[in-house]
């Protein structure tokens, strides 16, 4: 009996760690199962354990060089120098025991989640581990050693035959799925992410449209520091819909960072949970509505993780499996388990109370640049459109 | 020091920016590849356009780490 979606998990997952101070922690997944087991909203049978990825599939992106550095790195057998060259041993990336083993689980995982879809098991998929976008052919960075997302699409087009959507709504713009597709007309990637003039990786200008017969399947929405719920959602909704309606995919992948927080202390978003709310609910919408309803979700970002990212991931579950049990204050039992473990309050309710933050003062500006980065984003396909007979 | 660095050094270095990072320099200029090209780097206009590359790439230099390393964190919060 098809599903409507499975959960991608094992504790072996949290291998995935770098050291104890490192902002990445995969404490958050362990965080957002128990919220959704505590909500009494996900059955031991819908969550599937992650394989791990073969060699071939990590090659369907990265350099065999590089897989056998990662490998060696693991295993404390890559001179720092070597190290270096690969991106790894940084103060972003730093090696840790066994990180190949770990890195290609949580890649098998989403490779996982795709044929769940693509051979009509489930209707959804999501594996929060996965996500990593900032991974390059050659090169770990960000906090990403393997790029799930670009192994992914690749195995989709390989495997499927599928032309993909990826729209990624992390914070930092998703330059290693955006790289590798540059010159695909069969992959369309958007990203919306705070500009690249302050934060990491500094690219992603809504310029980057893509090169050769990929052109114009490249879309950057870079929105301003301190942007708010409304101006966020307004860019967010309307670039979906146009771009899907123009690239008319078989099945959207979608990234799901959730660092675009007011209260997440890597970036300088003043987003609340109303969007983690609205996020996966059009995601869904569209993806029955254009894909047969074929719809593959990742993690990514998320750096606080007790009050925003257990929260943010559980919306995109509960949206997956039609449970509209999704606000009011959060299961009790949760709470009082996890309260021990941290010095921050956590959140009482699914949704943020009022006023967590002071009003912005430039609001008006940021929402009017916002909209004019989003017309010139759309550009090409508004042009396309009005040309056409 | 500035004063002695000639304009074919500049020349030079930049075009080994454009063969290391093509798409990222080339994106965040958003000029023409063929602008770099060619006789066009002896025209003093697209010298200042090559000096406007190294003020980007200064800048960009800036958010190259995420940020694991608190202390190196890029805060804005005074742009507010």
């Amino acid at each position: 009996m098809k599903k409507d979606a499975i959960f991608i998990y094992s504790d072996e997952l949290l291998t995935y760690k770098f050291h104890d101070h490192h902002p990445f922690n995969q404490k958050r997944l362990e965080l957002t199962l128990d919220l959704l087991r505590a909500h009494e909203a996900i059955a031991e049978e819908d969550i599937i354990k992650p394989r791990i990825a073969t060699d071939e599939e990590l090659q369907l992106i990265h350099d065999p060089k590089y897989v056998n550095a990662v490998k060696l790195a693991g295993l404390g057998k890559l001179s720092l120098e070597k190290a270096e060259n690969f991106g790894l041993g940084t103060e972003d990336t730093p090696i840790f025991k066994h990180m190949h083993e770990a890195s290609a689980l949580l890649v098998g995982g989403t490779l996982q989640a795709c044929d769940y879809v693509m051979t009509g098991q489930a209707k959804h998929a999501l594996n929060l581990s996965g996500g990593l976008h900032h991974g390059f052919r050659g090169k770990a960075a960000g906090f990403c050693i393997y790029n799930d997302s670009s192994v992914a699409i690749k195995y989709l087009q390989q495997k499927y035959h599928a032309r993909v959507l990826y729209i990624d709504t992390d914070a930092h713009h998703g330059d290693g799925v955006q790289w590798a597709f540059y010159d695909d007309p069969d992959v369309c990637t958007l990203s919306i992410h705070e500009t690249g003039r302050y934060l990491f990786p500094g690219t992603g200008n809504i310029h980057e449209r893509g090169q050769g017969n990929g052109y114009c399947f490249t879309f950057n929405i870079p929105v301003d520091a301190f942007t708010e719920d409304d101006s966020w959602l307004d860019a967010y909704r309307t670039s979906f819909k146009e771009i899907i309606e123009y690239f008319r995919p078989d099945v959207i992948l979608t990234q799901n960072g959730a660092d675009s927080h007011y209260y997440d202390p890597l970036t300088h978003l003043s987003a609340t949970m109303r969007i983690f709310k609205e996020i996966p609910k059009l995601a869904h919408e569209l993806a029955h509505q254009y894909c047969g309803g074929r719809w593959i979700a990742v993690g990514g970002g998320g750096y606080d993780i007790w009050r925003v990212v257990p929260r943010a991931w559980s919306f995109i579950w509960l949206e997956m499996t039609d449970n509209n049990k999704n606000s009011g204050p959060l299961p009790q039992n949760w709470i009082k388990r996890w309260q021990t473990e941290t010095s921050v309050t956590l959140p009482a309710t699914w949704e943020d109370p009022e006023g967590i933050y002071k009003p912005i003062p430039r609001r008006e500006e940021i929402t009017e640049t916002n909209a004019q980065t989003v017309s010139k984003a759309l550009y090409p396909i508004r042009a396309n459109k009005s040309a056409s007979p | 020091m500035i004063a002695q660095i000639k304009k074919q050094d500049i020349i030079n270095l930049t075009k080994i920016l454009i063969i290391l990072w093509p798409d990222l320099l080339l994106s965040h200029i958003r000029l023409p590849r063929s602008r770099f090209e060619g006789k066009d780097l002896n025209n003093v206009g697209v010298l200042y356009e090559v000096l406007a590359i190294f003020g980007k790439v200064i800048r960009f230099y800036g958010p190259l780490q995420k940020g694991a390393n608190h202390e190196k964190r890029c805060h804005i919060h005074l742009f507010r």
